[in-house]
């Protein structure tokens, strides 16, 4: 009986899930389509630009619109998509780089963004959440209160602007670390200890800027989740039993307030794949934010979906797998479960 | 062996510590790319006075090779050949593009490199100096009635993979464009060449469809039609094709691409055919790539880590500080064929008719424009061509004259009312005029996204002055593809933008607003009348100057009459000359054009940037 409970419990999780990425999905294609402009159209009026008389344009554009999956009606292009991605593992030809296939550009971009922003992420997470639960347990303290106080100010600086900052005082400035890209490019790409470096030292400045970022935007939410803990009784009662305060925080605190926030962790995990647009932009890093960007000025419809759809099944598998463990995280959870 | 429980805390102390050991190793290095000075030996030829012996003794100078040791500053690192043999060359685009250099099919690696290094044309003209240049062929001919044309290949010619360049792919890529009407340039061929023949492998003969004097310049002019080599393309299906890594007959070929830098590297062609001409570039490399943001690469061209910055060619203030922070650094300021300008839809009322448009002329103040609106000192423009010096025999002072019509005298907004008034367009309670019907005169003028250098400010000023007459006008910046299609679809009112005619013949850019080409409001205009205009009486003049050759005597009556017709009908408002202003460091290389001299075509986009190239000595 337990077995089959849980069978259903996974199939009703997995069933909506199923059906929040289609949802999802299908919102987001009709959006991107409702969105006015004429991508062929526009590279056609490039060649006329150039010199070329191009007698029956039409044409040109309808055939290129044939090619990019673009014809017929809103209701074709979007059965003809599912289609190719569902049955075919296929995104399409991309209009950035035609005819290169959409997930080729997608999966040039993806590891960059995933190794800057992912990392990033669990560093911003780690250091805010250890900072902010000694800055909540020790909230009258001259540290907690100069630490709230920056954090508050941190956290609503754009990370841009961090990078910015941190650009002008470690690149221009004391040169002490690279100005742009993901690498050195006088370094063959492989897997070598010379190209990892390399890739570690280029990498420094952007992941910084994203670190700090989050990092104080954590530390204030987890002090405010520690400060509500504090006057909970079972602490009084740890504390009449006489356990030290480091364990009392680690065993107490700390682990009460990791639930929410390892939730909001995997969801900005999620949201990695969106990529740092601007951050990417000043340092020239090949992610998936500039990728994005490019394909939504050009309407390359085929990447840029292909781009959504990444971000929608990654947020939405997050979200399922803090579902499906937080049972482990939180004996609680298990408890309510069974009941 | 009773092996040691690790515990939770040391299992994350080593994990932290190795973190920290790694991220350290990562950064103990010095952060490349940097400028270093060292210590090289170079050799120099220097004169030294000895004696001889003849019969008598005597002194005489002899050149002699010494060793000598100086410090030179050099980038190291950030780039995969030696900066001192590189020029860096910086695009705003951001280059997506890594495995493909088709030219025929969209957004190929074809203006990063391909163009100005590889794909080297039949013809060019040398647009800054007015001059032509026979580059793959030695010149053209045409029969007597331009229905055949004839070109002499030039001898010696070769691709870089050492096969000769013949006739012979000339016919290959004609015939291979017009079996594909989706490839570029596939409709000209299609449109005018009934066949191509190779009779031998230095001569190729089009035969026309109908007469075209003009058909050469498919060849000459600035992105000509490319010739690819049938060796290679031979049995490939054209629209899939990649042409990777690319067989040109231009100086450079390709040797890497780095796409997560956004980076191409070309290598100079060994032994390259084009010596025989006189020309024989040194770089022995050159680097194209994406710029990064204007503050950004302001710095990068004050360290010299790159030789010309991209991002900021219209901003005057960004230019000057340029200099400033590096006085290695020189302007090379050129003007952009297209002057900026505002488009009428003369499809629709009541812009249809030219009177309104003539008021709306006298709304423009382009000497504003010009003065303040143009991130860089310009002047304003009488003629929508750009004031090169070969377009000084477009000279129409007369016609500017009897219409009132030149730009000193042009701002006048108690005309624009005046005319307002006469046409029945009278104030509402609002102030804004309403025709007979009670219709509003309100219209949108759209600009493009792209449109950064003046387009913008210039449409928010003659909004204001439109306001001051009675029209209301509301300015909308549109992305380029949403901007696109309103104008040829006809779904707008006016537009400002550039006016990019044609470059060689400038009045010619008018034959394309024959009736014959206006399709209804929602489908997609049709070899360029999209502004919808319509006159019987402009018709004859426009298919004249279709069909007139360009050394007929007739030809310049032609270009006045057509002239006159874009003034009288005030078809679109010319407003001021566009100057780009390309910054480039001559630390490492000289030759580059600056304020003195412009002999070459200095924009870095254009395929006649090979010249300048050609013009580098090392510094």
């Amino acid at each position: 009986m337990k077995k089959i409970s849980v069978l259903v419990y996974l199939a009703k999780r997995l069933g909506l899930y199923a059906f929040t990425i289609w949802g999802a999905f299908t919102i987001a294609f009709m959006f991107f389509h409702l969105v006015p402009g004429d991508p062929i159209g526009a590279y056609v009026r490039s060649m006329e630009q150039r010199g070329r008389q191009i007698p029956d344009a039409q044409v040109l554009v309808e055939n290129y619109r044939k090619m990019m999956g673009l014809d017929g009606n809103l209701l074709q292009q979007y059965l003809h998509y599912l289609d190719n991605v569902i049955l075919h593992f296929n995104l399409g030809p991309s209009f950035i780089g035609f005819p290169t296939p959409a997930e080729k550009h997608i999966f040039l971009a993806l590891p960059w963004t995933v190794g800057l922003l992912g990392i990033s992420t669990i560093i911003a997470w780690v250091l805010g959440f250890i900072l902010g639960g000694i800055v909540g347990w020790r909230r009258d303290s001259l540290f907690s209160r100069v630490m709230t106080n920056l954090s508050l100010i941190v956290s609503q600086i754009p990370p841009y602007f961090i990078a910015l900052a941190l650009l002008f005082t470690f690149s221009y400035t004391l040169v002490w670390l690279p100005r742009r890209g993901a690498f050195d490019a006088a370094i063959p790409k492989g897997f070598t200890w010379e190209f990892i470096k390399s890739v570690i030292r280029y990498g420094t400045l952007p992941a910084l800027s994203l670190v700090l970022f989050s990092m104080f935007g954590w530390l204030i939410s987890t002090r405010s989740i520690v400060v509500s803990i504090l006057g909970e009784d079972y602490l009084i009662y740890a504390r009449a039993k006489g356990l030290p305060e480091g364990r009392i925080l680690r065993s107490y605190v700390l682990r009460n307030a990791m639930l929410p926030q390892v939730t909001g962790l995997a969801m900005s995990l999620g949201f990695v794949l969106n990529g740092a647009l601007l951050v990417e932009m000043l340092f020239n890093y090949p992610g998936l934010g500039s990728l994005f960007r490019d394909t939504i000025g050009l309407l390359d419809y085929n990447t840029v979906q292909g781009i959504m759809l990444m971000s929608i099944v990654t947020v939405l598998t997050a979200t399922l797998l803090i579902d499906l463990l937080l049972p482990l995280v939180d004996p609680r959870v298990a408890r309510e479960s069974k009941s | 062996m009773a092996g040691k429980n690790v515990s939770r805390r040391e299992f994350l102390r080593a994990i932290a510590l190795g973190v920290f050991a790694v991220c350290a190793a990562g950064c103990a290095q010095p952060a490349p790319p940097q400028v270093v000075k060292e210590t090289v030996e170079v050799e120099k030829v220097v004169k030294e006075t000895v004696e001889v012996e003849k019969a008598v003794k005597e002194t005489v100078e002899v050149e002699k090779p010494v060793k000598e040791t100086v410090v030179v500053e050099t980038i190291k690192g950030g780039l995969p050949v030696p900066r001192a043999e590189s020029v860096i060359i910086n695009e705003t685009t951001v280059y997506r593009i890594f495995d493909s250099a088709n030219p025929f099919t969209p957004n190929a690696m074809i203006s990063s490199g391909w163009d100005q290094l590889i794909g080297a044309r039949l013809m060019y003209v040398n647009w800054a100096s007015g001059e032509s240049v026979n580059f793959l062929v030695e010149g053209y001919t045409y029969n007597k009635d331009y229905t055949q044309l004839t070109f002499k290949v030039r001898k010696g010619v070769t691709w870089n993979d050492g096969e000769p360049f013949t006739a012979k792919d000339i016919k290959f890529t004609i015939e291979m464009l017009q079996s594909n009407e989706n490839l570029g340039w596939s409709s000209t061929m299609t449109q005018w060449v009934d066949s191509v023949d190779a009779p031998d492998d230095t001569t190729a003969v089009f035969k026309l469809k109908a007469a075209n004097p003009r058909f050469h310049w498919n060849f000459k002019q600035a992105w000509s039609c490319p010739i690819v080599a049938e060796h290679e393309w031979k049995g490939k299906d054209p629209m899939t094709y990649k042409a990777f890594p690319p067989i040109g007959t231009g100086p450079y070929k390709f040797k890497q691409a780095i796409p997560e830098l956004r980076m191409y590297v070309f290598e100079k062609v060994d032994n390259w055919w084009g010596k025989s001409l006189g020309y024989d570039p040194i770089p022995p490399y050159v680097v194209w790539q994406t710029s990064p943001p204007p503050e950004a690469e302001i710095a990068d061209l004050a360290d010299n880590f790159i030789d010309h910055a991209h991002s900021y060619t219209s901003d005057a203030k960004l230019l000057r500080q340029s200099q400033k922070l590096n006085p290695e650094v020189v302007l090379a300021p050129w003007r952009d064929p297209c002057p900026r300008g505002i488009w009428f839809n003369c499809g629709k009322y009541p812009l249809s008719r030219k009177e309104v448009r003539w008021a709306m002329f006298h709304c423009v103040d382009k000497k504003k424009a010009a003065d303040s609106l143009y991130p860089w000192p310009t002047v304003p423009a009488d003629y929508p061509w750009a004031d090169w010096g070969g377009n000084e025999v477009y000279d129409y002072k007369d016609i500017l004259q009897k219409y009132g019509a030149s730009s000193d005298v042009s701002f006048d907004l108690k005309k624009a009312a005046d005319i307002l008034d006469k046409l029945g367009f009278k104030k509402g309670g609002d102030g804004i005029r309403v025709d007979d019907k009670g219709q509003k005169m309100e219209f949108t003028i759209i600009v493009p996204q792209v449109g950064v250098t003046g387009e913008y400010p210039i449409a928010l000023d003659f909004a204001e002055n439109l306001g001051k007459v009675g029209i209301k006008a509301t300015v909308k910046w549109n992305e380029m593809t949403v901007w696109d299609e309103a104008l040829q679809t006809g779904n707008f009112d006016i537009s400002s933008h550039w006016w990019c005619g044609n470059w060689q013949e400038p009045p010619q850019a008018f034959a394309e607003w024959q009736s014959y080409r206006i399709k209804p409001v929602g489908q997609r205009a049709t070899a360029g009348n999209w502004i919808r205009f319509s006159n019987k009486d402009f018709d004859p003049i426009a298919k004249a100057l279709e069909d007139t050759a360009p050394d007929d005597p007739k030809i310049k009556d032609i270009y006045k009459q057509a002239f006159e017709m874009f003034i009288d009908n005030m078809i679109s408002i010319p407003i001021i000359q566009t100057t780009f202003v390309m910054p480039f460091s001559t630390h490492y290389w000289k030759g580059w054009p600056d304020e003195t001299k412009i002999a070459t075509v200095p924009f870095t986009w254009w395929p006649e940037f090979m010249f300048t190239l050609m013009n580098l000595k090392k510094a």
